[in-house]
């Protein structure tokens, strides 16, 4: 990666602009790329976002603190000091009114037109991998915007069909959505290690919005398995500005919990946050 | 009147092919581990567990071979990653697995609750989730949208671990409200059968504080540090050493460790439970 970023600052960084100032976020305490990208949004151009908080241990509202290594390996921090805490039962009653703006998802299949499978690698029948259900199909319907992001872009990532459909993209486009009365507005788009997409088209098939610096074109379309809609004219992906590059490595995410992410990273990251609670200990 | 019996009474109360659901917070907080183990030696088999947030009990009772089919919204260790048990038996094909999306659970969970035989629902609509579980279409009668109608969970058997309750089965909730505490108080008020397992037993503090009612339990346990090798909060910390040193290994590699591991602690002299 050019220009003195790395590929997982890049991502974190668009995936933060997708945040909109006020939004009010379901974040799951277990995805720390997704977490340092709102701690990133609240401090740079989203100061009124507001998030439930997940967490491992405590569901809570905006805790204060915004350094995901500390809330990590000191997890009642997650719980106090914080705006409240909130049940289980009362963040879902507000999801189903419609009351969450935004929402991370990470799938293990997207296709064209963003139905998501977080369910099960290999056939049905029987599964290669089973991974344990997540509120992914619930999400899918009734959270205003879904941002979908993956670690990996391929064509298994992006196959012309999914092994299974967990979540609801854009079926029959926007009229499924309004026949079932769903807050939701479905997946706004999707970031990859190698371009962002999104389902601005008249039929909400992916589409290619941009791609990162040092990527092009032919390089995605030859690793997405379905077909994407490419623009004449295909701007490269807006890179980090100094501010917000300073603020995740910083103030958000010195210790790279985001790291937790990338299959690649995954081990020393481990390892540096065990350290962490070590010296914490 | 008094509920209290002892843990190994409690266990046989337990019919083979039982709907059952635990308590439970984070992967490792709340646990009701020593019922669990008890489930094990008292032989009971072909249970169906149903669980919001499935963890190391169901897991441990995967194992341990008693578990017919799995009925949650999430079942793994979170933090510490999958259920290995789980895994195993899912790709071998031992048990049914019935996959739930959250609010479907929860959504089940409601209309048992109020004592309705379905809820009006707006989730998983378009997922395999819905087709899988039968899930069936209605018409709202006022506006004529579509909704999902989701039927009431039955549950025969509810198992709590809690830090402390009386012999009436009076509960008091936690210090600190953790995840999905109230989920608990839901599964105690469906199922036919309640069983509470307290690491105290004594009246409750505060009456602000009773979480659930003796007209909710049916059994009540002296079950001290019955979560562990899960934590309870004022009680004490989850003993990671023992799960991620001990139960992993051995769960993960199946077989020989496995038995060998389920005999030391849940059938053997080391078992704690006793």
């Amino acid at each position: 990666m050019p220009d003195g970023f790395e590929l997982d600052e890049l991502m974190c960084v668009l995936m933060a602009r997708e945040i909109h100032d006020g939004d009010w976020i379901n974040h799951g305490a277990v995805v720390p790329l997704a977490g340092a990208a709102l701690m990133l949004a609240k401090h740079t151009h989203a100061p009124g976002l507001e998030f439930f908080y997940l967490g491992t241990e405590f569901n809570s509202v905006s805790p204060a603190v915004t350094d995901l290594g500390r809330l990590m390996t000191e997890p009642q921090l997650a719980c106090s000091p914080s705006r409240g805490l909130m049940s289980h039962y009362d963040i879902m009653s507000l999801t189903l009114r419609g009351g969450a703006d935004l929402q991370f998802l990470r799938p293990v299949q997207i296709d064209a037109v963003g139905n998501v499978n977080t369910s099960i690698i290999g056939s049905r029948e029987a599964p290669k991998h089973r991974f344990h259900g997540i509120a992914v199909a619930d999400a899918m319907v009734l959270v205003g915007r879904v941002v979908l992001y993956v670690t990996e872009h391929d064509e298994r990532v992006f196959p012309r069909e999914l092994g299974y459909r967990t979540g609801t993209g854009h079926v029959e486009g926007g009229a499924w959505r309004e026949r079932i009365g769903a807050p939701g507005s479905g997946p706004a788009s999707v970031i990859t290690p190698l371009c962002v997409m999104d389902f601005e088209t008249p039929d909400r098939r992916a589409r290619l919005r941009s791609v990162h610096p040092g990527v092009d074109v032919d390089q995605v379309v030859a690793a997405t398995g379905f077909e994407l809609v490419v623009p004449d004219d295909v701007p490269s992906s807006d890179p980090p500005t100094a501010l917000e590059l300073d603020v995740l490595r910083t103030v958000v995410d010195p210790l790279a919990t985001r790291h937790l992410e990338f299959k690649q990273l995954r081990r020393d990251a481990q390892e540096r946050i065990a350290a962490a609670e070590a010296a914490r200990a | 009147m008094s509920k209290l019996t002892s843990l190994e009474e409690a266990a046989t109360l337990v019919g083979p092919g039982a709907r059952i659901a635990f308590g439970g917070g984070g992967a490792l907080m709340r646990r009701p581990m020593a019922f669990a183990r008890a489930l094990l030696r008292a032989e009971v088999r072909d249970l169906d567990v149903h669980q919001f947030l499935g963890g190391l009990e169901t897991d441990l009772l995967i194992g341990g071979g008693r578990v017919r089919s799995t009925n949650c919204a999430y079942l793994g260790l979170l933090e510490h990653g999958q259920a290995p048990c789980f895994q195993r038996a899912a790709r071998e094909g031992a048990i049914t697995v019935r996959e739930y999306s959250e609010f479907s659970f929860m959504a089940a969970l409601r209309a048992a609750d109020m004592g309705l035989p379905f809820i009006p629902w707006k989730t998983p609509w378009g997922s395999d989730i819905a087709a899988d579980l039968g899930f069936a279409e209605i018409e709202d009668p006022y506006s004529g949208a579509r909704l999902l109608a989701i039927p009431a969970m039955r549950l025969d058997v509810a198992v709590l671990q809690v830090a402390r309750a009386d012999a009436d089965g009076y509960v008091e909730l936690p210090e600190e409200p953790d995840l999905v505490w109230d989920y608990d108080h839901l599964i105690a008020r469906v199922a036919t059968m309640t069983i509470v397992c307290a690491e105290e037993i004594g009246s409750p503090r505060d009456p602000a504080r009773v979480a659930v009612t003796g007209r909710e339990v049916s059994h009540v346990v002296h079950c001290p540090r019955g979560a562990w090798p899960a934590g309870m909060h004022g009680c004490y910390r989850p003993d990671v050493e023992h799960v991620t040193g001990a139960y992993l290994p051995a769960a993960q590699a199946g077989g020989a460790a496995l038995e060998e591991y389920l005999a030391h602690w849940a059938h053997g002299e080391e078992s704690t439970d006793a």
